[in-house]
């Protein structure tokens, strides 16, 4: 170790060397900082990205309002807007349209409020049921029973020129207060 | 030395070999994702039967709480038309679901049809002959009287009146047809397709006979079409005639 | 060529490689570092993790020139791998396996050092990197199942995203961050990939290292003796001084209980494998597909029976709260409990501790496996009430036992044993609810089952309580008063011939 120390043992006396030592250090840490900053910046923030950016959500249409019965309670498929090439068949997405008289709708997401299992409707008993920790919900939405704390998430819904269309694009939440 | 080299050399390749042949004879190869059996086929016909009917039509096609499915006569005299109609769309206010339509989870046309070939393949014998009587009514007026009486000549033992059925021997009651709920959840095909098939599962003769007649005594005679329009019509008109107390909302669907 | 020569030429060799690189000073002190005699086969365990681990690197890099890492393909290429890669499902069938066997192996390591105290001074940085480890373990194998992608796949990676974000204030931040937007998508199974190939797999062997590291400095632990107390005044003189005297060196010595334990586990791998198969692909990851049933690997099973179970008020609590404090307790460990006794029978607070855990888990995995609290969604159609449920009843009881099926109420209900077992068996429920009581629960609900009053009309309820006015479990007799009134008859008639019938004499 002491040689390593030695020529530096031998110019400490000198205060210009003292000096030009001090501005290099601190010339030195400040660019590494600046450089460090610039290259960490895109590389987190590529990473925390989808987690600043604003939602996607955006009218989606489901297709005319005549399609739907009165007093029915189906099933619907929809694509995520904003989805890329590489999701395959998890772009696809369902919810269900509960028409309770012509033009007036409920649209329900299919993911159970509890954690978000995909919750099935049953028209004869007029319930929808959860596979994963039994959450049930009536027809419109409110909880039946089970640990769901609340009724299923309800997509905003329009009708535009004759479609029915809904607000979407996330996946439903109990942050979201819907 | 270069003896045992080659002797290595071989047991290596020979053993690498082995693994390498080996793994698709091993048991726990996955097998190829084949598709499903087609539904006419009896593996097919049994898995879909299984999963989406049995709870109702009972395992093996009896002894079900709904029609007995594996009755050759039903499954010769009701058309195909009518029989995909009815596994596609369900029966309207009855218990009856559909499972085919538009819907994402809908079955479709092609495949019911495949089912019911399944279901004719598996349970309905190749000489089976279609019942003498219509399995729908027709349009004729029929007459309440007659209803009245054919009930207490061929039915009456079996299916006594609830209110006074102490006397009678319960191992034989098939239960009282004349309730006031039953008659109102059950439609007039219902009872028409009952009294015409049957249920031999539970020992109810179809149209054809036996009977056993008020006072215990064999009945061979078989119901003519006009007998069975009167008795539908005698055991609906028990709709109205009662009067149900508790009555609410929902009983007209 | 001389043998003398080769043998000069093989030492001049080692002499060139120790001077450039001090290789021999570094297996000294590793291989041949001198272990205390007591270290025998309870000591395998740690080693045995580390192999399989060593399995996974091995078998993941070869997967990985197999797998598509895209929403869009990841299925097909698991499926090809399965069918057509030379050996491919074995690879598959030995990757899966050995992540159990991993978890396994690390749960048993945990769970012997726990118990015989090993953690105490001087090994607390051990401790610490091991319990890192324990993450790390189990964060690779929940983004493994991921990396399967299916059904399972899409809602595990939906529960996730649901108990992420009930955090509050960044919750959704959250979860859009761990799912890469603001839906599950390729961009999720993408972290998950990166997670699970790079993020994951580096921070376990960095953690490896600093383990094997603080093991090597501070020693193996002897077995514990009780009465032998840990003083840090003391114990590391007397430590070392015991080992320089009785210890052996690693290498052979110890290492042969590692080797014989660590080949035979390796040998029942690839049995389990080649007879097992892989695990998956299940159903496919198609959303519009709500007929899924998802359920989580074995790991996670108990996490999965507590979401159920949790008391719905202080769910989120819970969740949020548990899993930190969790991991923090065990961390603090070592510093809650530095010194003293280490054996188990000087120990029985922490036995207690154990046992009571252990046992947690086990309850809690085996009741995920059954989850009695999930309704069976195709029970209504593809359950068939019993012929004995169905012989000797009236037409309008028939009409009930249909209503019954039609209504879902098999899906959480049983008779005779099969149907749901979310709520009660209802094969005698007649000796136990009168008439009122059945209508009132079935119109009014209660008790976690729905109100069915707005669904039924009085005619289908009036026929369903008909029907389970009948459900008298054979010939039994009422067991409350008000019970089968209205089935007089039926009392003197057992409704099924197959219950013995001294049950009917008491």
């Amino acid at each position: 170790m002491s040689e390593m120390h030695s020529p530096s043992d031998a110019t400490s006396s000198n205060p210009s060397t003292e000096n030009r030592r001090g501005f290099l250090f601190a010339a030195g840490s400040t660019l590494m900082a600046i450089g460090g900053v610039l290259v960490a910046a895109p590389i987190i923030g590529a990473a925390v990205a989808p987690g600043i950016l604003p939602e996607k959500d955006q009218w989606i249409s489901l297709g005319a309002v005549t399609n739907w019965v009165p007093d029915t309670t189906v099933l619907i498929k929809f694509s995520n807007p904003g989805g890329a090439p590489d999701d395959g068949i998890t772009r696809e997405n369902a919810c269900y349209v509960r028409c309770m008289e012509a033009g007036k709708f409920q649209v329900f997401a299919v993911n159970c409020a509890h954690l978000g299992c995909p919750v099935e409707w049953f028209s004869q008993s007029r319930l929808f049921m959860c596979p994963c920790h039994g959450g049930v919900y009536y027809e419109d939405g409110s909880r039946a029973s089970g640990p769901p704390p609340r009724g299923l998430f309800e997509f905003a819904w329009r009708i535009q020129d004759g479609m029915l269309e809904i607000f979407s694009g996330r996946l439903p939440g109990l942050q979201e207060g819907t | 030395m270069s003896a045992l080299r080659r002797v290595h050399t071989c047991v290596v390749l020979v053993g690498a070999g082995c693994i390498a042949t080996a793994c698709d004879q091993l048991p726990g190869k996955p097998a190829p994702r084949l598709e499903a059996p087609a539904l006419d086929t009896a593996a097919g016909f049994a898995s879909f039967y299984g999963d989406r009917c049995a709870g109702c039509h009972g395992i093996d096609g009896t002894h079900g709480p709904a029609r007995p499915l594996r009755d050759s006569v039903y499954l010769a005299s009701v058309p195909d038309a009518s029989l995909l109609s009815i596994v596609r769309d369900g029966i309207h206010g009855t218990r009856m679901p559909g499972t085919g339509g538009a819907s994402i989870t809908g079955v479709s046309d092609a495949q019911i049809q495949k089912f019911l070939t399944g279901m004719k393949r598996a349970w309905m014998s190749a000489d089976a002959i279609p019942s003498a009587i219509a399995w729908q009514a027709n349009a004729a007026v029929a007459d309440l009287a007659t209803g009245h009486a054919v009930f207490d000549a061929r039915c009456g033992h079996c299916h006594p009146r609830a209110r006074n059925a102490a006397g009678s021997s319960a191992s034989t009651a098939g239960g009282d047809v004349m309730d006031p709920f039953y008659v109102r959840l059950v439609s007039d095909q219902h009872l028409r397709t009952s009294i015409v098939f049957g249920r031999s599962d539970l020992g109810m003769p179809g149209a054809a006979g036996p009977f056993v007649d008020a006072s215990g005594a064999r009945v061979e005679t078989a119901l003519t079409a006009s007998e069975v329009d009167a008795l539908v019509a005698y055991i609906a008109s028990q709709r109205t005639a009662s009067t149900l107390t508790t009555v609410s909302k929902g009983d007209a669907r | 060529m001389s043998r003398i020569d080769l043998k000069h030429t093989a030492l001049q060799g080692v002499r060139w490689l120790d001077d450039r690189t001090g290789i021999l000073w570094v297996l000294r002190h590793s291989m041949f570092h001198r272990v205390p005699i007591s270290a025998k086969w309870w000591y395998v365990f740690g080693s045995a993790t580390m192999m399989f681990f060593m399995v996974q690197v091995a078998s993941g890099i070869v997967l990985a020139m197999f797998y598509a890492p895209s929403a869009a393909q990841a299925y097909d290429s698991l499926v090809y791998i399965n069918e057509q890669v030379p050996c491919g499902w074995m690879l598959r069938a030995i990757h899966g396996w050995s992540s159990n066997a991993m978890c396994l192996m690390m749960l048993v390591h945990l769970s012997q050092v726990f118990l015989h105290g090993t953690y105490k001074y001087p090994r607390e940085l051990t401790w610490l990197f091991g319990v890192g480890l324990c993450i790390a373990t189990l964060g690779l194998a929940f983004t493994g199942q991921i990396m399967r992608w299916d059904a399972d796949a899409y809602w595990g990676l939906g529960i996730g995203a649901a108990i992420v974000d009930r955090m509050p204030i960044v919750g959704n931040e959250m979860r859009a961050v761990m799912l890469g937007g603001t839906q599950i998508s390729g961009a999720t199974l993408s972290r998950f990939f990166a997670l699970h190939v790079f993020i994951l797999p580096g921070l376990t062997v960095t953690l490896i290292g600093l383990h094997l590291y603080s093991v090597l400095r501070k020693g193996i632990s002897e077995m514990p003796v009780a009465g032998e107390v840990v003083d840090p005044q003391t114990y590391e003189k007397a430590y070392e001084a015991r080992v320089h005297k009785t210890g052996v060196p690693f290498y052979p010595d110890a290492a042969r209980r590692d080797m014989v334990f660590c080949g035979a586990a390796l040998i029942v791998l690839v049995g389990i494998a080649a007879w097992y198969g892989p695990m998956g692909p299940g159903a496919l990851p198609d959303p519009t597909i709500i007929e899924a049933s998802p359920r989580p690997d074995g790991m996670f099973l108990w996490i999965f029976a507590a979401l159920a179970l949790l008391p719905p008020g202080s769910e989120t609590f819970l969740l949020l709260v548990g899993p930190p404090v969790g991991i923090a307790l065990l961390a603090a460990l070592p510093f809650i409990s530095p010194r003293g006794e280490r054996a188990p029978s000087r120990r029985p607070l922490s036995v207690l501790i154990f046992c009571l855990i252990a046992t947690g888990l086990g309850v809690l995995t085996w009741l995920g496996m059954v989850s009695p609290w999930s309704p069976v969604m195709n029970a209504w159609t593809s359950t068939p009430i019993a012929p004995e449920f169905v012989a000797h009843r009236s037409p309008l009881e028939l009409q009930g036992a249909l209503e019954f099926q039609f209504a879902q109420c098999r899906n959480c209900h049983a008779i005779g044993g099969t149907g749901g077992m979310r709520g009660p068996d209802l094969t005698n429920v007649a000796t136990r609810l009168s008439w009122d009581q059945l209508v009132r629960q079935i119109q009014q609900g209660g008790g976690n089952m729905p109100a069915y009053g707005k669904t039924l009309s009085s005619a289908e309820t009036h026929a369903l309580a008909a029907f389970l006015t009948t459900l008298d479990g054979g010939s039994l007799r009422a067991a409350i008063p008000g019970a089968m009134e209205s089935q007089t008859a039926r009392d003197a008639m057992p409704t099924s011939t197959n219950v013995p019938p001294s049950r009917s004499g008491d």
